[in-house]
């Protein structure tokens, strides 16, 4: 018995990094890894619409909620005059590494060329792309990646 | 003697009955009889608790407290020996789930997919099985959840199968088993937000290693095992789009406490713990702990 205790013991220090051992604790503040999306703006490459997100909530672990605010690269800039989308927007939540996505996002347009995205459920930790995607006949026409880490 | 193979047939009472965690699926062989029986019953209640998150890189953060994810499931095994050395078995489980974040949650209940086995004793005097599992996707999943923080994705997704070996000795008081397996995911392609989303196959392993004692003339066994998982890496196509995942590595410590009521009732108390040993990656990491009850007939 004694030498599968010390086998045991053993093993949790000889293999590879405890997750035990080795952690760190969530942060409880608000990660904000998309500023370069907030201030630049992304392009479609299929339109002359470029978009920002303005986050309202997050991005956070848990619940989060931002705006959209497109424009058209030859009409406006990150100011404004800001335009609808020319198809239906859609935004998709997807972890690359685990190979899956979260609940379905819900949009409500503000204004013109504001939509709200709220049900923005980040359910772990790690990287996220934020698929934002324009639908042509329901099927996907355009899209942009946007990543955060969380 | 006899009180020792009583015993032995709670054996596997907590190799596989705690939740599997998100990422690497629990294919492992779970109301195997390896005593002489005609049917065997297996109830568990789990309570699972996700306690962190370990990352591709293998760099782990543990929740804080405000955010929360607890699996709640009942759980019902039934294996029945066609002949000395050939028997299959049936599981089914109901559970539910509940995640809160800074004060928002979710929480639902299902029934999760069906698991399907059966096993082949190699040799009708050594304690060896041949076995298979088959997961039937009759969940809903990650892939096609509807529900906020995924709470409805109560099953895999995926038809999977595994092909694997039990092997159990005894050795005075203490009691060893070896079992690795090897499993492969079906591809399967799910509607969903993003439209047609295909998953493509992928493979998988296990290896679970415990030891059993047996205090002289007690009902009680004390087990310790040891499962090591691993997950290939999930491929994912969306319209034109191919997103390659990456591997997921989790190791499970079992500590479990049974006692043999008589030849017939058996009940057993077991902790799983996946924050102990490491490396792991690109999962989930759990605490659990579960309460068994398992009936068997001659």
């Amino acid at each position: 018995m004694k030498f599968i205790l010390i086998s045991f013991l053993f093993l949790l220090t000889a293999c590879g990094e405890s997750p035990l051992f080795n952690h760190k604790m969530e942060k409880s503040s608000i990660l904000r890894n998309l500023i370069s999306v907030e201030t630049a703006g992304t392009s479609f490459s299929k339109t002359d619409h470029s978009f920002s997100i303005d986050w309202k909530v997050g991005p956070e672990l848990g619940e989060s909620r931002f705006v959209i605010k497109s424009w058209k690269n030859s009409l406006g800039t990150f100011n404004g005059p800001y335009v609808d989308l020319p198809y239906e927007l859609k935004v998709v939540l997807w972890m690359p590494a685990m190979g899956h996505g979260s609940s379905p996002t819900k949009i409500t347009k503000l204004s013109s060329g504001e939509y709200d995205v709220s049900s923005v459920y980040f359910i772990m930790n790690g990287k996220w792309d934020i698929k934002v995607q324009l639908l042509k006949d329901g099927k996907v026409f355009d899209e942009v990646v946007v990543s955060i880490t969380l | 003697m006899k009180l020792l193979f009583l015993l032995l047939f709670n054996l596997l009472l907590a190799v596989s009955a705690h939740a599997a965690s998100c990422c690497v699926a629990n294919t492992s062989v779970s109301n195997l009889m390896v005593l002489p029986s005609k049917w065997q019953q297996t109830f568990s209640m789990t309570r699972s608790n996700v306690i962190g998150d370990t990352d591709s890189k293998g760099s782990s953060t543990f929740r804080s407290s405000s955010n929360k994810e607890q699996t709640t499931a009942g759980r019902m095994d039934l294996a029945y020996s066609w002949t000395q050395r050939y028997q299959s078995g049936v599981s089914f489980r109901y559970q539910n789930k509940n995640r809160s974040f800074n004060g928002s949650s979710s929480s639902d209940s299902g029934f999760s997919d069906v698991g399907l086995s059966h096993a082949y004793q190699v040799w009708e005097y050594t304690r060896t099985w041949i076995f298979q599992t088959v997961n039937i996707p009759t969940a809903t999943s990650i892939y096609d959840t509807n529900k906020s923080f995924a709470v409805d994705a109560q099953g895999t997704g995926t038809y999977q199968t595994s092909l694997g070996i039990f092997a159990l000795k005894n050795l005075k008081l203490f009691d060893y088993f070896f079992s690795p397996e090897v499993h492969y995911s079906f591809p399967r392609t799910f509607d969903n937000q993003t439209g047609k989303t295909r998953l493509d196959g992928f493979w998988g392993t296990s290896l679970s290693a415990g030891v059993g004692y047996i205090p002289w003339r007690s009902k009680f066994r004390y087990g310790l095992n040891l499962t090591p998982r691993l997950e290939g890496a999930k491929t994912v196509r969306s319209g034109n789009t191919t997103t390659p995942g990456r591997e997921s590595f989790v190791w499970d410590s079992v500590a479990n406490i049974t006692y043999s009521i008589d030849a017939q009732y058996s009940l057993g108390l077991s902790y799983v713990d996946q924050t102990l040993f490491g490396p792991a990656r690109n999962t989930l990491l759990n605490r659990s702990i579960g309460f068994i009850f398992q009936t068997r007939w001659l």
